[in-house]
């Protein structure tokens, strides 16, 4: 299958990125990295995409940044914070009835689906 | 190992970027992170150098976006901030005046304890009163409420005094109305408001300067209903602000008229829209369509292009993430034209700056959705680019 479109993943890319933080701590290539991985290269987000949203989730205070030059190289990495978890629930849990939802509603469709999904 | 060319799109987005130094400092190390893992990821899967650079840099996407996904960030945290300030003002607010308000309610009736004498206790009232004020203060209470009272009167007194002397000259500027062309049955409508004329209007009302205008133009004026329930900064109601314009050394297009008094009653989102056959003032956003056809049929020159990483192959930016409608990046020529505008007329209202005001093109038609002040300014930015010596300012020659 095709990776998925600009359409598909509006709205719900916040909650992917949440949910990848929800494991740990990371900084932004590895969430790009993570989220290719985990949906085995079906969700691309440039980093163009990536960074704003990290930001804007930022500054909603639904995760928290720290710089560490330990490295050598300065580095930014993130990690959820309480109100953050908070929202990733209530999200998840948003999304999962969403999905129920269309799944009836494609019921009586899916015989006209190919079967291979 | 610093790139020539990460630094370079680096800085350009640093420049686009209108943000305190250290937040651009901040984002162009985070990138800077970013573009060096890609490229040594890339080289080790067996690109060059080169091609490794340019899919790295791709990967980011043209500066200028990027720069306003980041800018639309802070200003969306300034609206925050300020949106949370306000709400605790105004709860704070609220909170002093439910205090005050029924001790004041109480003050009201016993007038002879405040005139009497300042130090008159209130053992009448003691049983019913929440005792938060001590007797004196709280018969300076009352004489101030009293006092607000008779100006907030007084003010209003004016202001009517000031609504019927309008309403008088109003009535007097009607009666010097002429139609400008003899029969305007003869001139079509969206010609009416190309028609010249000079102006002499002095206080009188926007609703009765309107209603000179429309004799003189043949053009009938309609109203948004929101516009009569908008006030103005002064709060009075817009249709009876005052409209003052005096332009007799030459003549104007009565559309120049038009937009010369708008702009004066300070409600930013007044603007007109011509519905049909009559002119419709509006006092909110609107959509209108700017035929720029001329001024986007010029092939654009190579320069720029040479530093801003190729768009990928549907020539859109990824626009993934919750950010609200997406707003389709048009053609090159068509993007620079909306890019012109957009820093040029009202810079932090449009959409790619968190505002909610939008701007696309297709096919040479640029459809945007701003306040009527805005609109004007555009019309105005249009002339200018189509005649640029017409807004230069005369040389003196020696």
């Amino acid at each position: 299958m095709d990776r998925f479109g600009p359409d598909l993943l509006r709205g719900s890319l916040d909650l992917m990125v949440l949910s990848i933080l929800a494991g740990g701590q990371a900084y932004g290539y590895q969430l790009q990295a993570s989220l290719r991985d985990a949906s085995r290269n079906l969700v691309q987000i440039s980093a163009g995409t990536l960074y704003p949203l990290l930001h804007r989730l930022e500054a909603d205070e639904l995760i928290r940044s720290e710089w560490d030059e330990s490295t050598g190289r300065r580095r930014k990495w993130y990690e959820l914070t309480k109100a953050g978890r908070k929202r990733l629930a209530s999200q998840a849990h948003q999304w999962e009835a969403y999905v129920a939802c269309v799944r009836a509603l494609l019921e009586p469709v899916r015989a006209l689906l190919p079967k291979t999904i | 190992m610093p790139e020539a060319e990460f630094e370079l799109y680096l800085n350009m987005l640093s420049r686009l970027m209108r943000l305190t130094p250290e937040q651009r400092a901040a984002i162009s190390d985070e990138l800077r992170d970013h573009l060096e893992v890609r490229l040594a990821e890339l080289v080790a899967a067996g690109h060059s150098r080169e091609e490794a650079v340019r899919l790295a840099l791709e990967d980011c996407g043209d500066a200028a976006g990027l720069a306003a996904d980041f800018r639309a960030v802070t200003t969306r945290k300034q609206k925050r901030k300020l949106m949370v300030g306000s709400v605790a003002a105004l709860v704070a607010g609220l909170f002093i005046v439910s205090a005050f308000w029924p001790i004041a309610r109480e003050m009201a009736p016993p007038r002879s304890v405040a005139e009497n004498g300042k130090s008159a206790p209130l053992e009448t009232k003691t049983a019913t009163v929440p005792v938060t004020l001590s007797p004196e203060k709280a018969a300076a209470k009352a004489e101030a409420v009293k006092q607000a009272q008779k100006e907030r009167e007084a003010r209003q007194k004016a202001l009517a005094a000031k609504v019927q002397s309008r309403a008088e000259r109003g009535a007097k500027l009607l009666a010097t109305a002429r139609p400008l062309e003899p029969d305007h049955n003869l001139v079509q409508f969206k010609d009416r408001l190309e028609l010249f004329s000079s102006v002499d209007i002095d206080d009188v009302s926007l609703r009765d300067a309107l209603k000179y205008l429309g004799v003189c133009a043949g053009v009938d004026f309609v109203f948004d209903p929101r516009v009569y329930q908008t006030h103005t900064r002064d709060e009075e109601f817009i249709l009876d602000a005052a409209v003052q314009l005096k332009i007799v050394n030459s003549k104007v297009s009565i559309r120049t008229i038009l937009d010369l008094m708008l702009e004066q009653i300070r409600a930013e989102e007044l603007g007109y829209l011509i519905e049909g056959e009559v002119v419709q003032i509006v006092c909110s956003n609107n959509v209108q369509v700017y035929d720029c056809r001329d001024l986007l049929a010029i092939a654009p020159p190579p320069t720029a292009e040479a530093l801003a990483p190729a768009r990928g192959p549907t020539g859109k930016r990824d626009s993934g993430g919750g950010y609200g409608p997406v707003i389709p990046r048009a053609s090159t020529n068509g993007q620079r034209l909306i890019e012109v505008i957009e820093n040029a007329v009202e810079p932090d209202s449009w959409h790619s700056s968190g505002g909610n005001s939008t701007i696309t093109e297709f096919n040479g038609l640029v459809t945007i959705k701003q306040s009527g002040r805005a609109h004007r300014s555009i019309r105005n930015l249009l002339k200018l680019l189509r005649n640029p010596s017409e807004g230069a300012v005369a040389k003196k020659t020696s």
